[in-house]
């Protein structure tokens, strides 16, 4: 039953529109909210209380309270007063057992009382300890917020960026005047509202939508349902307006007790009749004049109290079955009423204003919070700066004492007594009365009860307010769904130039750092045979490939590596290990000088951008004349391994490849398959190899060569063994951040007789004192095969761990890597390694597993 | 952290555009003792203040560069690219 | 033969087929360009003069990078020296194009009306974006992350209903 046609109503009545509550059809009108179709159609309780499942009715009408959560079309916790009605939604009550008329949980605020004072779950329900579980679900199926629906069509969010010189945030009086005013300079402007508008003379609107937070940088994140703006502004302007504050007295949680807003909506808005007769308790003009909207609604306004005229010490509303029946005022007579409007002034919503660093100081005789001391770029315009008019300032609460039940924090049914016991237990300063009440905590984050709260605890405290202060703000100032700020879930994957070519011949990827490499092609062992035996190629793109080009380059590579680079001779390549100021070492690579003034470096996959950037810094530092290009992904590189990879690669060059020619760690150019390559003869893997790096969009057509030609190709696992079978290290596998050259075993790399080189004061303490652990090989009796990690035992305790392990087909053992204490790193030596909860005996080895002097490789 | 730093070449940009290297500090040079190195490569003055960090526009124009911020604030003071030393200082 | 020739795919024989990163990331509202040639240049890159089919993409005080549609090789042989050193990137960057600046809004928090900028797009990825005409732009990425950069714009349109 709607009220006549009302001045600036927002319901279309000529369209209707019908959805369902609880499983019943409810009807309404465009322009209506859920919440405010139901209030229509004579629904009074909307919700059940966190703990003691009170009910509840319509409090705020303004999204802030928590009375009005309902869950709509699966999505739990909607506030359906200002969610806009919807064709067809289900809504339904959440965290009820039964329906929102007649809870079964509600037993909990007859009987339960005594037992859940304030952190009741801190003493009981903490033995026996193997129970909490079982408590735990209990309790949590008693007191919630509603529930994640386990299926759910996900939804889509986006992300969009926006910059402006002027962010209004709040489109009322003031945050219009200023936008124009902005607007008026030149400026361009952006004005959020979180209800509605459009865009004005030189400024453009968002709404409905919700200004998150205020974050360094100007940056405000702006909740447009699924869209979520982050908004850089040169200048905030905060007018977000102020709270209607409610009163702590007996029965202020029935239904029916509301606050002025909430009763100007339902006439103004909705044209709904709030209620039969009414009594108006108001502490500023706002408050009051909502006589109006009663009036003209046919209210019976039976009283109206104004506190800054009259002072009384109780107050209390007289319920009957959860509902406002009657209110006294000190000890005169009943006033029957369905309808308490209740104000105890307005707060000023200064949360945004503090989160971007202001402070706020109390006004005793106004009895609010205003923000002060506001940095730079952050103003705040009309009541949200404290410009509020005269009010009286409330007691922190009207039961006189008597000690009868109020409610200070609706969203977590904290009681005024909740805060006085807490303060009673030691609890007394304002951030540990917080948590441990969970007072302001809830869906209002206190919005409603955080002023109210500070002066319970000034009273029990015996300070003011002024001397309890502010809990930190924080955003969001009101909740986002998680959704909204993941955004669109894109994982960036790095992909070789032959990633589609690993694809189409079957393997298996995995994930190295953020790029994807084949794992294998599909039978490991044969893999491994056919780089022994004949010939294999792998794609090896993803190692980090560094220009260092100046004419003193060559300067420039001794500083940054223990080794000396700069009297290696042109076409030749090293083993290249880099280290930090600490002696740790960062990365490992080979380093080819390609002419006198021109090096080139290569990284792990892994390490290619950070030791570029490390390269950087240092010459930054130091000014070397020495360019550094990174291009990793400019340049393919394929390995070509195995005892016929001199002959397949002749058939594809002109150029001569005889072991004279090209001999093992010789750099050269050539064209391979009419590819421009620069050829690397190296052996990561044991067998003769080259590497070729040529242009990546050249790479299919070359790896489509080598394939022709006979090499088959394999993946990183039988790279791993085969790199195992040789001994050779891999940074970050079997060297950690604490790994230094003279404990891994690569002695040989440190020049010592340098100058000056990054590691140097280190590796000469290092040298001087005990080496501590050692890397070093061990073989094992397959099929027994250690875990990565896997504890080497001494006498019952951990002295050490294996890097890695594998079974090697070729030597006929299980074959590994492990940190030893220095008395065990020996040729020979027994350790114990844990497998399997058992310790198995593997003997150590200092020399490559297959072919130890490296004829293989040099062949 | 969302505030903007101020790349010498493009201007302010969101810092997650940027790699922190650390704090400006003193590399020894000659023969350092035990001390003076592990303070040099373990310590750091940690200021509650304005604080001298090398930064790098890593997803940008890759400048490598010197900012001073207050470390209570993350307020950029300013930025630059200082001349290289041509010694081991640091 | 010049240095780091083994850089140029121009330098690649006349049968060899060269392959652009996006050959399978494409569809519909992206255009693929990486096929134009990419040199990145450092040094005193003031005194660059672009010549025809050329365009000239300024990074910072001493980098820039040249589009060109013709052989980057031959470019290079040009501008090479004089303290200007000039690094062939044509295959080390993907390109594509795409219309429209809510979709450009999405993708990054740079200003649009200061391009060619360099800086972060999708989140993370280093990016060369430069603005065509209109309302058409022009992004070069690294070509390993040049797939994925596709995906995000694809998604990004469907976003916007296109």
């Amino acid at each position: 039953m709607r009220l006549p046609k009302q001045p600036g109503e927002r319901i279309d009545r000529e369209t209707a529109v019908s959805f369902r509550f609880a499983g019943a059809p409810v009807s309404g009108f465009v322009g209506d909210t859920i919440g405010s179709a139901l209030y229509a159609g004579g629904r009074r309780v909307f919700s059940r209380s966190f703990k003691y499942h009170r009910p509840r009715g319509l409090l705020c009408c303004s999204g802030h309270c928590p009375n009005c959560l309902m869950t709509v079309d699966g999505v739990p916790n909607v506030r359906v007063c200002v969610e806009p009605v919807r064709e067809g939604a289900d809504v339904r009550a959440q965290n009820v057992l039964g329906s929102l008329d007649r809870d079964w949980l509600s037993v909990v605020d007859r009987v339960g009382g005594p037992f859940t004072p304030v952190g009741f779950y801190y003493r009981t329900m903490i033995r026996p300890r193997r129970a909490w579980p079982l408590y735990e679900r209990l309790l949590r199926n008693m007191a919630g917020l509603g529930r994640v629906p386990a299926e759910h069509e996900p939804r889509r969010y986006d992300t969009e960026h926006r910059a402006v010189d002027v962010l209004v945030i709040g489109g009322g009086r003031a945050g219009r005047r200023a936008a124009a005013r902005a607007a008026g300079e030149g400026r361009s402007v952006l004005l959020v509202d979180e209800r509605g508008g459009s865009d004005a003379d030189g400024y453009r609107v968002l709404a409905p939508a919700r200004a998150i937070g205020i974050y360094e940088g100007g940056l405000v994140p702006i909740d447009a349902g699924d869209l979520l703006y982050r908004v850089r502004a040169t200048r905030i302007i905060v007018a977000t307006g102020s709270l209607e504050q409610p009163l702590v007295f007996p029965g202020n949680d029935l239904v029916g007790v509301m606050l002025p807003g909430a009763v100007r909506r339902l006439v103004d808005e909705w044209a709904i009749k709030p209620g039969e007769c009414a009594v108006v308790i108001g502490a500023d003009e706002r408050g009051l004049d909502v006589t109006d909207q009663l009036e003209r609604a046919g209210v019976e306004v039976a009283a109206v109290l104004d506190l800054r005229a009259s002072d009384p010490r109780r107050i209390a509303a007289v319920g009957g079955g959860g509902r406002v029946r009657a209110v006294e005022i000190d000890s005169t007579e009943r006033l029957p009423c369905d309808l308490v409007v209740v104000s105890g002034g307005r707060q000023p919503a200064y949360s945004l204003l503090a989160q971007a660093g202001a402070t706020v100081d109390y006004q005793p005789r106004k009895g609010i919070f205003v923000p002060t001391n506001l940095p730079p770029g952050i103003e705040a315009a009309g009541s949200a700066a404290g410009a509020a008019e005269e009010s009286a300032a409330p007691r922190a609460s009207y039961d006189a004492g008597k000690g009868d039940r109020c409610f200070v924090c609706v969203c977590e049914d904290v009681t005024e007594k909740d805060l006085e016991r807490a303060v009673a237990e030691g609890f007394d300063s304002i951030e540990l009365a917080k948590r441990y009440t969970t007072v302001t905590m809830g869906p209002c984050q206190g919005k409603l009860c955080h002023v109210p709260s500070i002066r319970l605890l000034a009273r029990a405290t015996g300070t003011d307010e002024d001397a309890i202060g502010t809990t930190t703000a924080r955003p969001p100032w009101a909740p986002v769904e998680l959704g909204l700020l993941a955004g669109r879930h894109h994982e960036p994957m790095k992909r070789s130039p032959l990633h589609f070519r690993h694809e189409q011949a079957g393997a298996s990827m995995m994930w190295t750092g953020a790029w994807r490499r084949p794992f294998a092609y599909g039978d490991v062992e044969a893999e491994v045979r056919a780089v022994h035996e004949r010939l294999g190629v792998i794609d090896v793109s993803t190692l980090g490939k560094l220009v260092v080009e100046g004419a003193q380059a060559g300067e420039l590579l001794d500083r940054l590596y223990p080794n000396r680079l700069s009297d290696l001779a042109v076409g030749r390549i090293r083993y290249g290990v880099p280290t930090t100021d600490g002696g740790r070492i960062l990365d490992d690579g080979t380093v080819a000088r390609l002419h006198g003034d021109l090096f080139y470096v290569t990284t792990t996959s892994t390490g290619s951008e950070s030791v570029c950037e490390w390269f950087e810094w240092w010459n930054a530092v130091w000014g070397y004349e020495a360019e550094i290009v990174n291009l990793t992904g400019a340049l393919a590189a394929i390995n070509l391994a195995g005892p016929q990879a001199r002959n397949a690669l002749a058939t594809l060059t002109d150029a001569d490849v005889s072991n004279e020619a090209l001999k093992y760690l010789d750099a050269r150019e050539l064209a391979v398959a009419g590819v421009p390559c620069l050829a690397l003869r190296i052996g990561f893997v044991g067998e003769l190899g080259y590497e070729l790096h040529c242009p990546a969009s050249a790479a299919e057509h070359l790896w489509d060569a080598l394939v022709a030609a006979g090499a088959a190709p394999f993946g990183l696992e039988p790279q791993r063994i085969l790199r195992l079978e040789k001994a050779h290290v891999i940074i970050g596998q079997d060297t950690d951040s604490e790994s230094n050259l003279l404990s891994a075993g690569m002695p040989w790399i440190l020049k010592l007789d340098k100058d000056d080189f990054v590691g140097r004061f280190a590796a000469e303490l290092i040298r001087e004192r005990d080496l501590g652990e050692r890397l070093v090989g061990f073989t094992l009796p397959a099929p027994t095969l250690p875990a990565e990690g896997a504890q080497v035992v001494i006498d019952g305790r951990p002295a050490g761990r294996v890097t890695s392990a594998r079974v090697s087909q070729r030597i006929g053992k299980t074959i590994g890597l492990a940190w030893v204490p220095p008395q065990l790193a020996e040729n020979g030596a027994e350790i114990a390694i844990r497998v399997d909860g058992s310790l198995a005996r593997a003997s150590v080895t200092l020399s490559p597993f297959y072919d130890p002097d490296g004829e293989r490789l040099r062949s | 952290m969302t505030f903007l730093l101020d790349c010498p070449n493009c201007g302010p940009r969101d810092v997650y555009e940027f790699k922190y290297q650390g704090e400006v500090t003193r590399r020894p040079s000659g023969r350092p003792s035990q001390r003076e190195f592990s303070s040099y490569v373990y310590f750091r003055d940690n200021v509650a203040g304005a604080q001298r960090e090398w930064w790098c526009h890593r997803i940008g124009c890759g400048q490598w560069f010197v900012a001073e911020r207050d470390t209570r604030t993350n307020a950029v003071l300013g930025t630059e690219i200082p001349a290289p030393a041509r010694s081991s200082a640091r | 033969m010049t240095r780091l020739a083994f850089l140029s795919p121009d330098n690649a024989a006349p049968g060899v087929a060269l392959v652009s990163p996006l050959q399978h990331a494409l569809g519909e509202g992206v255009a693929d360009v990486s096929h134009l040639g990419k040199l990145e240049l450092r040094g005193p890159r003031d005194a660059v003069e672009p010549g025809p089919g050329e365009e000239l993409l300024p990074l910072s005080p001493t980098r820039a990078l040249l589009v060109t549609d013709g052989s980057p090789a031959r470019a290079r042989e040009r501008l090479h020296g004089d303290g200007l050193r000039v690094y062939d990137m044509t295959a080390a960057l993907a390109a594509c194009e795409v219309e429209g600046e809510d979709v450009l809004r999405r993708l990054t928090e740079l200003d649009l009306e200061r391009l060619p900028a360099i800086g972060s797009i999708a989140r993370g990825t280093p990016a060369i974006i430069d603005r065509r005409e209109g309302e058409r732009f022009r992004i070069f990425v690294p070509q390993e992350l040049g797939h994925h950069l596709v995906e995000v714009i694809l998604d990004t349109l469907r976003g916007l209903g296109r």
